[in-house]
């Protein structure tokens, strides 16, 4: 066990990570301002993807692994990001790594995580874990998600770590050495919040083509939930409601989409740099957050009132059919909302982070 | 695969961050229970009747084990083929009885990985009734599988 690493739960795994192994060099960085510096915000519909219960994918934040490498660079950190051909070679060198001393963050595939409760056994091969130490062949596991250090085979490792699934990263593993002790934190912020809103606000000319990334894909999102009960039916059209409404506040979004971490970052962002804009503009976003916190306690209140089994559908749809049509137009507008407010958000932040 | 009497529940205890404001206005991490919590149970629930839904399909010979695992894990062809590196055709093939009958050993064993079980599992479904613990230990590359079966301390007495 790497007896100076800390082991501390966050709210989402990536953020998390990064923000423990930043802390072990002797950066006292925090998960919002990880997040904020990593562009964390975004939004994809994506249409071609499905999730386990058929409804489209929607991804709230950067690409898996993006917000470590952003932080990297912005950071000027000293270390390394890199995906192995095998899984062997990544466990040789995190071995030789753990036994340096150094905490290696692994990107892994959730369904492996025995030490985590059965429901959240699922196959997301993009979830970031630190491994900070190993007794033989057994890992001690910090896992953002789980409050105590947990324990994984080299086995279950092995398996976790070679997925080929979309999405998962082909044995990634990363490795902070040493970060510098001054950072231009004005340019780093201004630079990270440009990013971030350039891929929230895309230009004109390619909004049509990409109408499910950032403020259009919102838009999209939001025009898509009135067809749900045509496309979908029974405990499909549950599960699906349900789970976009788990996946907005507790899939490791910290509540209200990201949008509260968003919110917390740039309030420390007002204060590190003095900045008074900043303070009015977190305080916008944290209040959009708790209103898409409300939005999602809608959604599972509708959900909920599809039946659980297959047969008593038809019946269920013949009485309720209006009723719930209505509603779930109504939650259609308040996303709608939620794009043009955060699009106007957006444009003033950019405004905002171009004057530091 | 051992299937004992009860359904699983949800325990509780589980604890996430979350953000949110404090009385001085700033936006804080806090460690509690989920939001959905409530939801947790449901999923169980939810998870139970699937299972006896798609266990009741595969006995009636409407689908293969492959094909009862894939569905009660949600996965499509699409999400297996590339963990087990066949196409999503030959996949989608495997999840009907005839279709499962042409598959190696070592090609289920993929899927044992993927699935998290053993091979001796996609072949029998061991129910358990009573109050009985029961531990599962894999052999031979998740070829075969020993079960210990054991009662409840409680019961012993």
């Amino acid at each position: 066990m790497i007896e100076s690493y800390r082991h501390q739960v966050a709210a989402h795994c990536e953020t998390g990570s990064t923000r423990n192994l930043l802390n072990h060099v002797g950066l006292p960085i925090t998960e919002p301002m990880v997040f904020g510096l990593g562009s964390g915000p975004a939004f994809f519909y994506l249409f071609f993807t499905r999730t386990p219960k058929r409804f489209p994918f929607v991804a709230l934040r950067n690409p898996p692994g993006k917000v470590l490498r952003n932080n990297f660079r912005m950071l000027g950190v000293e270390g390394t990001v890199k995906c192995h051909r095998t899984t062997r070679e990544a466990m040789e060198e995190a071995n030789r790594l753990i036994d340096d001393g150094i905490p290696v963050m692994a990107c892994v595939d959730m369904f492996y995580m025995r030490y985590l409760p059965a429901f959240m056994h699922i196959h997301a091969p993009f979830h970031f874990v630190v491994l900070m130490g190993r007794d033989g062949d057994t890992y001690a596991v910090s896992d953002p998600y789980h409050e105590p250090v947990g324990r994984l085979s080299a086995e279950d490792l092995a398996l976790a770590w070679d997925i080929r699934a979309p999405f998962s990263k082909g044995n990634l593993i990363a490795y902070v050495r040493s970060v510098p002790n001054e950072h231009d934190w004005r340019r780093i912020a201004a630079k990270a919040i440009g990013r971030t809103c350039r891929n929230m606000i895309l230009p004109p000319l390619v909004r049509k083509g990409f109408f499910f990334v950032g403020i259009e894909g919102m838009k999209t999102y939001s025009r898509r939930m009135t067809t749900w009960p045509r496309d979908y039916r029974g405990v499909a059209l549950r599960e699906g409601i349900l789970l976009s409404a788990v996946g907005f506040e507790d899939q490791g979004t910290g509540g209200g989409a990201f949008r509260l971490l968003y919110g917390a970052f740039l309030q420390e962002l007002a204060q590190l740099l003095d900045e008074r804009a900043f303070e009015g503009l977190a305080d916008r976003i944290i209040e959009h957050g708790q209103n898409w916190r409300r939005f999602s306690g809608r959604l599972i209140a509708l959900g909920k009132r599809v039946p659980m089994k297959e047969e008593a559908f038809d019946a269920f749809w013949k009485s309720e059919a209006a009723s719930f049509e209505k509603e779930l137009r109504e939650l259609s507008d308040r996303f709608a909302e939620f794009a043009f407010l955060e699009e106007r958000f957006l444009i003033e932040l950019r405004a905002a982070a171009r004057r530091l | 695969m051992i299937i004992t009497g009860t359904r699983q529940r949800f325990e509780g205890g589980l604890r996430i961050i979350r953000y949110e404001r404090n009385e001085t206005g700033r936006c804080v991490p806090c460690l509690r229970p989920p939001e959905t919590e409530a939801e947790i149970d449901i999923y169980y629930e939810q998870r139970d009747i699937d299972f006896k839904r798609l266990h009741g399909e595969l006995c009636a010979g409407v689908m293969s084990p492959v094909g009862f695992f894939a569905a009660y894990f949600n996965m499509s062809p699409k999400d297996i083929a590339p963990m087990v590196g066949l196409s999503e055709s030959t996949v989608g093939k495997h999840m009907s009885p005839r279709g499962f009958e042409k598959a190696t050993i070592e090609i289920l064993k993929r899927y044992a990985r993927v699935f998290d079980i053993s091979v001796a599992d996609l072949f029998s479904f061991v129910f358990l009734h009573g109050d009985l613990d029961h531990e599962v230990h894999y052999l031979a590359d998740r070829l075969m599988e020993r079960v210990d079966v054991n009662r409840r301390p409680s019961q012993a007495q």
